[in-house]
């Protein structure tokens, strides 16, 4: 014969066990599922009371006897259903347990019966005061342990004769508290866990929705770059004309352009926005057409640039600009006219031994409204090469975070004399990209070269 | 790469001093102008960017040093600069932006210059 006191363990064991295999089951529901997204349907609704309502009479019949008291989680189910279902589902479980209590009589039915229909309002309401959301299983052991302490409260206002009432709140009142509140803490924690689950489920699922996004968005950037960039260059007679752009991976806004104006003039456009992905892309399409519209206008470099300027200004918002290099080549005479507008300076190689600097001649475009521009004029002489660059050459960087640097690209042009424009274009992306190595490119690379062929 | 800025600041009497350490670049042009505008949206109008340490800029960087500016000036403020390195002094230089930001070789003479 197994000794009294670890049979009534076996029982409470077995009734938790049964409770964890109800809160298990309820919380894999779909109708469990929908209400803690706050989705609520008369049919999820109406389960959920059927559902807390049969574990509610559960909790009544699996009631046992300690210390010759009968103690019961009848409370459990409508407590649950509310705080985790809201007042509906709460109150309509705790109707439920309360009238099959009110069924089986007894000196105590009316206040049990009671603490039921109550356990399931308080509950609901706590609900909807945590804003429509379950509290947590600290609060809801609170709430189990106040609640149990109100059934008894109410066995002892509502029962007769009252001394048989105190004595058998007095033996109860222990377990009962202590019962349900195991129940609840169990019921508390796993609902707590596949809230947290889901939580991390929706985060991670909105952290790849953002990342397809981000993808999306860089390909439509680079898309638009590329759409921008002329694909044949005009020809010039004399002239040798090479140009390149290659975007990084997080597309950043370079531009370069070549226009072909009255005169035999050409018009040469290379610039840089700053900023990165669709921002920038926008930005650049948006610097590209004004400079095209008013160097196609203007006769003069200067004031092509100083009415560009002005309306991409009046354009810009969170600090955006363009630096730019607009020259106008003269075939004729060989002049190139210039102006660069904070744009890193051009290099103008006359033979090997010598170069210039085309320095900026005013600010880079979209900053100052009124900024003003001057142009200046240069003589190219046959065999002579203008670079003209973006710092995504530069500063291009190896995997010890060392910079191409300008020393490198003098150093590239003044081995190679004599060849092409093409020639030295390929070269100098060749050994920007083994100097990179396996280092990732951040900036946008953009080179355009012109050279006089000697006579 | 160095792909981190630390961010500092003090204030001297309404005047912001905001020291940055590090690259100023793509990579961490974000986060410094989160903490810039953030600067902003508690009241300071005075900023002082004290770069004696930011070993690099890059456009990015330009960037936001100028959004900052462009929302400091009509509040009646200032982004002013003070004790850049010769390297990173001339991106601003070549960029033209010598013209609209006030330069100062030492934090001290920046405060000055609000006073």
């Amino acid at each position: 014969m197994v000794p009294a006191y670890i049979s009534t363990f076996i029982v409470l064991f077995q009734m938790m066990a049964v409770i964890v295999i109800l809160a298990y089951l309820v919380t894999r529901t779909r109708s469990f599922s929908e209400v803690l997204s706050g989705v609520f349907t008369w049919k999820n609704q109406l389960f959920l009371i059927v559902f807390f309502g049969i574990m509610s009479i559960y909790g009544t019949e699996s009631g046992i006897l300690i210390l010759g008291a009968p103690v019961n989680v009848r409370d459990l189910g409508p407590m649950v259903g509310g705080l985790a279902c809201g007042p509906v589902v709460g109150i309509g479980a705790g109707l439920i347990g309360a009238a099959y209590r009110f069924t089986l009589g007894g000196f105590t039915e009316m206040a049990c019966s009671l603490a039921t229909f109550l356990a399931g309002l308080l509950a609901g309401l706590i609900y909807l005061a945590n804003r429509r959301t379950f509290v947590g299983w600290k609060i809801a052991v609170v709430f189990a342990v106040v609640m149990e302490s109100l059934h008894m409260a109410l066995v002892l206002l509502l029962s007769r004769p009252y001394t048989e009432a105190v004595e058998l709140v007095s033996l109860v009142a222990a377990p009962m508290i202590l019962a349900n509140a195991a129940g609840m803490f169990i019921f508390a924690v796993i609902i707590g866990n596949l809230i947290t689950e889901r939580k991390t489920k929706t985060e991670r699922d909105m952290y790849e929705l953002e990342l397809e996004r981000e993808k999306a968005e860089l390909e439509v950037a680079r898309e638009i770059q590329v759409s921008l960039i002329p694909e044949i260059l005009p020809h010039i007679p004399g002239v040798e004309l090479a140009a390149r752009s290659i975007p990084a991976k997080v597309v950043g806004g370079d531009f370069y352009d070549v226009l072909q104006l009255p005169d035999q003039k050409t018009g040469l456009i290379i610039a840089d926005v700053s900023g990165k992905g669709m921002p920038a892309a926008l930005f650049m399409g948006l610097s590209r057409t004004v400079v095209r519209a008013n160097a196609t206008w203007h006769a003069a470099a200067a004031d092509a640039i100083q009415d560009a300027n002005m309306m991409i200004a009046e354009d810009t918002r969170s600090g955006m600009f363009v630096t730019l290099f607009y020259g106008i080549f003269n075939a004729r005479t060989h002049n190139l006219t210039y102006v660069n507008a904070g744009h890193n300076p051009p290099l103008l190689f006359r033979g090997l031994k010598q170069y210039e600097e085309l320095r900026g001649t005013g600010m880079a475009l979209g900053v100052l409204e009124d900024s003003r521009f001057e142009e200046k004029t240069v003589q190219l002489n046959p065999g002579d090469m203008l670079l003209i660059y973006t710092d995504g050459v530069t500063e291009a960087i190896n995997a010890q975070d060392e910079q191409y640097g300008i020393e490198r690209l003098m150093a590239a042009v003044q081995s190679m004399p004599g060849r092409s424009a093409t020639e030295v274009l390929d070269t100098i992306i060749d050994q920007v990209n083994q100097f990179s190595g396996q280092a990732p490119q951040y900036d946008d690379i953009t080179l355009m070269v012109l050279r006089v062929i000697p006579t | 790469m160095s792909n981190h800025m630390e961010i500092s600041h003090h204030t001297v009497d309404d005047v912001l001093v905001i020291s940055l350490r590090g690259r100023l670049d793509t990579v961490t042009s974000p986060e410094t102008e989160t903490a810039i505008q953030a600067c902003i949206a508690e009241g300071y109008q005075k900023i002082v960017l004290d770069a004696a340490n930011l070993a690099y800029i890059s456009s990015a960087g330009l960037r936001i040093l100028i959004a900052a500016k462009k929302r400091l000036i009509p509040e009646g403020g200032d982004l002013r600069l003070a004790g850049m390195i010769p390297q990173v002094r001339s991106v601003f230089t070549i960029a033209g932006f010598d013209r609209i930001f006030q330069m100062y070789d030492t934090e001290k003479s920046a405060l000055e210059s609000f006073s």
